[in-house]
């Protein structure tokens, strides 16, 4: 029988593990490739939450604006006004009386919100583990990534998180799912933007 | 066996005995070194708690609920980490979105990689450990309260629960918020959303900052802090351990800030102890040596001979021995501060060596100074004896530490070195003629000034009042005028604060016999400061245990509204319904076994008074969010201060106010003994001679007082009890003269003491901490004035 030397098995070996992790890593890359990231954008969102003791969903819709360097705003219309707004790393909750209230302990969410509305996997990719999801209709030329939460109080909130981009790279679904089996499915139509309205950058201040 | 003799074997039997048992109460007894400055405070309520049967709530309860709701404050550590701030010379270039969270994620897996190393270097020493904090899950929240869904509900859900539009529209915005897990945990167990409301409110005002990684994570003024807390497993206030512990966790602080690029600021009570510690201890090895060289020096120069030096030596031993043998004998520690002010034994008992040395060549059994010796220590010691009997631990401990030491000096002086000199076991004490030479032209100056006694009696009193009229004394009663912490320790400890919310957070503290009770004044105080102040955020446990009362109150609205239907618009929406259970109460011992327990013991717990009697205590912290105002107004303090059981708590307003009340005693107790120095003098020397005597004392300590208020700023209570010092050696330096005139021997005496003890109180007036250095500075202006003045009131026939 022939016998490789041993320090050929070796380097063999080494060299199968290096590839793996080459695989691995241009897989994340390319993850992160399916995404374009956004810095300043708006757009209109409908949200469906499905919650399991409800036969049928919560619907709603509204509008968003963000620009990294300002903050977010993520507002519902209907059915029901109220909005979460994050400027100067605080967060805060306009109910539909529009009183502003200072919520503490919702930064670490509001920022996953925004990270995800913006494409930027990157910064995800410090409290996910990303996958690249297969496509999930064949008829569907969007491509989604799967995060899992790496921390046990995200992972509270959130079991996963899928998000889908369309043709143009833009996110155009997010789905969040939790642990007791509820999930939010939210469809969004972005325009990336130059400068937000004044009556937002106002808000942020 | 003559009397000599006798008087030597008893004096060597109690010498014995007193090093026996000294030697005991040092090595077998247990005590330690303090240096807590907070136990310098009295403790007496706490002692009479036993007294007090019929008075649950007097001072002693308030003092034990401070000690149990936040005594375990002393031994926690907080480390904040932050990312450098960016140097400002370089311009702030605009990146791409994607290249800024990459380097923002860079530097935040740099703070979390250092906290890291920070957990895994911390682990590695015996006395601190990471403080764990259980966080439960919101399913185990959830699941906890289900049992009584129907007992609570928020303010604005109370407001709105007969409106039904208002109640759908509630339960919507909860809905469709885009990640609430409160309503996902509770929709199935309250479709109304009542407790989800509720509980979602009550972890929001209890939340301190973000779990991250292991650390809590806080925002000021745009910067992200990431906090982690320690826990001393030992005693914080013992000051060799503390000093190592601080040593090494400095060490490892500095390692990680430098090793992971990143800002780290800490803050505790360890590190205070260990700098003031450090500080005082350098203080005394400084002080007390200099002091020693200063002495040493100049015993050489006016003896030129190593007798009374190495005299003098045992005798600071031996009265340092006795000190520590009579402090140690009514007390089982020695505070730290004790021992630097104890330094000025070294100045008072180089008084009684000086005049048995200039003495003991003329009158070899010292025959002639026993009497003005033994009057002046008497004296003293009536003086310190009322400081003995003192709440204030620190003046106590001096008092029993100076009087004890006296003894032992007194003792030595007058048995010992009559014995030693006459059996010429030292060679002979002579003053040096080159001294005496000096001495005699400083008699004829004193002769020359005491022509004028009148004049300068008289211009004295006028400056005296002249000040006064000027500038009137004002008194500094902070507690902090003990601390000698630096200063940028000071600053990180207020930028922790103000990180974490706590720089204007107020505390009250409420007690009550029972637990029920106890939830039941907290809801009313809450309730009445909001109504007065409406943006004030109180956290307490009353937001996750209401009482009894309420929760009834709460389940009988649910039930009116269920009955009247107002709940159906909402739950239609849903196609759920949500019947209301029968009341069952949460009381607080089926609370401690719940998820959120560790939360009571910082807010609510029981304490023992005594093994008979127990009451409940817990305390709010309370915020005010309007950046004009800072804390409670005026109505609602007014409102607490009327209110039984409720307490504001301000440790060192607590503290400083405690001060002012014993500054206001020491002062009484200085006009005491001024009027007994005033009897003592007009008995002993007559009407003139006794106010000669009392003037030259009361201008010299009015003197000093003055001066070291223009020089101070203020005056506090640590320039009282120089006073007090110099009124003791005045007493001395006043009865030599009035006894013996201007003899050489008295006037070398006094002038040797004098220039000692104003060496070693000088060296004070330089110490950091301002106690000290009002001490020191006070008497040495004390000294100076005495010396020039006590010359001019002796009998001129």
């Amino acid at each position: 029988m022939f016998k490789l030397p041993k320090v050929i098995l070796k380097l063999m070996l080494l060299g199968i593990l290096l590839f793996n992790c080459s695989l691995v890593m241009a897989e994340v890359d390319n993850s992160r490739s399916l995404f374009k990231t956004v810095s300043i954008a708006s757009g209109q969102f409908s949200q469906q939450k499905y919650f399991k003791i409800l036969a049928k969903p919560i619907l709603s819709s509204g509008e968003f604006y963000f620009d990294q360097q300002l903050g977010f705003l993520w507002q519902t219309n209907q059915p029901i006004y109220s909005a979460s707004l994050l400027a100067k790393g605080q967060l805060y909750l306009i109910d539909h009386h529009r009183q502003k209230q200072l919520i503490t302990g919702g930064v670490t969410i509001a920022n996953i919100l925004i990270n995800a509305v913006a494409g930027d996997i990157n910064a995800l990719a410090s409290d996910f583990t990303v996958i690249e999801e297969s496509q999930i209709q064949s008829n569907s030329k969007e491509r989604c990534l799967k995060l899992m939460p790496k921390e046990s109080n995200l992972a509270q909130i959130f079991s996963f998180i899928r998000l889908c981009a369309n043709t143009h790279k833009e996110i155009s679904q997010i789905i969040l799912f939790e642990p007791s089996g509820n999930r939010t499915e939210i469809t969004m139509q972005l325009n990336k933007e130059q400068y937000l309205p004044e009556d937002v950058r106002v808000q942020f201040q | 066996m003559s009397n000599s003799n006798k008087i030597f074997i008893a004096y060597l039997s109690q010498l014995l005995i007193v090093i026996t048992f000294g030697l005991y109460l040092l090595i077998v007894n247990d005590w330690q070194f303090q240096t807590n400055l907070l136990s310098l405070l009295p403790k007496s309520e706490s002692q009479t708690a036993d007294k007090q049967i019929n008075a649950l709530f007097g001072q002693a309860s308030l003092l034990q609920a401070q000690d149990a709701l936040f005594g375990d404050n002393d031994k926690k550590i907080i480390i904040a980490l932050s990312l450098k701030e960016q140097p400002l010379q370089q311009p702030t270039l605009k990146k791409p979105s994607s290249q800024n969270t990459s380097i923002q994620q860079v530097e935040n897996e740099g703070l979390y990689a250092a906290h890291q190393a920070l957990v895994n270097e911390v682990g590695y020493l015996a006395s601190v450990e990471i403080a764990q904090k259980h966080s439960p899950t919101i399913n185990e929240i959830a699941s906890f309260y289900a049992p009584y869904k129907d007992n609570f509900i928020s303010e604005s859900y109370r407001n709105n629960l007969n409106q039904p539009q208002a109640l759908q529209s509630l339960m919507l915005a909860q809905l469709t918020q885009v990640a609430n897990p409160f309503v996902s945990a509770t929709l199935e167990i309250s479709p109304r959303l009542a407790l989800a409301d509720y509980l979602q409110n009550a972890v929001k005002v209890l939340a301190e900052g973000e779990e991250s990684h292991g650390m809590i994570k806080f925002s000021y003024q745009n910067k992200a802090y990431y906090l982690t807390s320690l826990i001393l497993t030992m005693d914080s206030f013992s000051v060799k351990n503390s000093q190592i512990l601080a040593a090494n966790l400095q060490t490892i602080f500095k390692k990680v800030a430098d090793d992971f690029s990143v800002d780290l600021i800490y803050s505790g009570v360890l590190f205070h102890t260990a700098e003031s510690s450090k500080q005082a201890e350098h203080e005394i090895s400084t002080f007390g040596f200099l002091s020693l060289i200063a002495i040493v020096l100049l015993v050489l120069f006016v003896f030129r001979s190593m007798s009374p030096l190495l005299i003098s030596m045992l005798v600071l031993l031996l009265a340092t021995f006795y000190g520590f043998v009579g402090v140690l004998l009514f007390f089982n520690e020695l505070h730290l501060l004790t021992l630097v002010f104890a330094v000025t034994l070294i100045g008072i008992v180089i008084d009684y060596c000086f005049h048995g040395f200039v003495s003991i060549e003329s009158s070899p059994t010292l025959g002639s100074i026993i009497k003005p010796l033994l009057l002046g220590f008497f004296t003293t010691a009536l003086g310190y004896s009322a400081l003995m009997f003192s709440p204030l631990p620190l003046l106590s401990q001096v008092a029993v530490f100076i009087l004890f030491g006296l003894c032992g000096a007194l003792s030595f002086v007058l048995v010992v070195l009559p014995m030693l000199n006459a059996k010429q076991k030292i060679n002979a004490i002579q003053v040096h003629s080159s001294v005496k030479s000096m001495v005699n032209i400083l008699i004829d100056k004193q002769t020359q000034l005491t022509r004028f006694r009148g004049k300068v009696f008289l211009v004295s009193a006028l400056l005296l009042l002249l000040s006064l009229f000027v500038k009137t004394p004002h008194f500094n009663d902070d507690i902090r005028l003990l601390n000698s912490s630096p200063q940028w320790l000071i600053e990180q400890e207020k930028r922790i604060a103000q990180v974490t919310g706590y720089q204007n957070n107020q505390r009250i503290i409420l007690r009550a016999k029972t637990s029920q009770a106890l939830l039941e004044k907290q809801e009313l105080v809450i309730k009445h400061l909001k109504a007065n102040q409406a943006q004030l955020t109180i956290k307490s446990i009353a937001d996750l245990l209401p009482s009894l009362k309420q929760q009834k109150a709460s389940h009988q609205q649910i039930e009116q509204a269920q009955i009247n239907n107002k709940f159906d618009l909402g739950l239609n929406l849903m196609g759920l319904t949500d019947p209301v259970t029968a009341f069952n109460g949460l009381d607080y011992p089926t609370f401690l076994q719940g998820p959120l327990s560790q939360l009571t013991e910082l807010y609510f717990k029981p304490v023992w008074l005594n093994k008979n009697h127990k009451i409940f205590v817990s305390w709010l912290a309370i915020t005010e969010s309007s950046l004009e105002s800072s804390g409670l107004n005026k109505k609602n303090l007014d409102w607490i201060a009327q209110q039984p059981q409720v307490d504001i708590y301000n440790r060192v307003k607590d503290f400083s106010s405690t001060l002012s009340q014993y500054r206001q005693s020491i002062l009484n107790l200085l006009m005491i003994a001024f009027l007994l120095v005033a009897v003592i003098l007009f008995a002993l020397y007559r009407f003139k001679q006794g106010v000669l005597g009392l003037m030259a004392i009361v201008f010299s300590a009015l003197g000093a007082l003055i001066i070291s208020h223009w020089l101070l700023g203020y005056l506090n209570i640590f320039n009282l009890l120089a006073v007090l010092l110099i009124l003791a050696l005045a007493i001395d330096y006043v009865i030599f003269y009035q006894e013996q005139g201007t003899k050489v021997s008295t006037v070398l005496a006094v002038t040797l003491s004098a220039f000692s003890s104003a060496l070693v109180f000088g060296m004070l007036a330089f110490s950091i901490t301002p106690a000290v250095q009002s001490f020191g500075i006070t008497v040495m202006l004390g000294i100076v004035f005495i010396f020039i003045l006590a010359p001019l009131c002796i009998n001129k026939r």
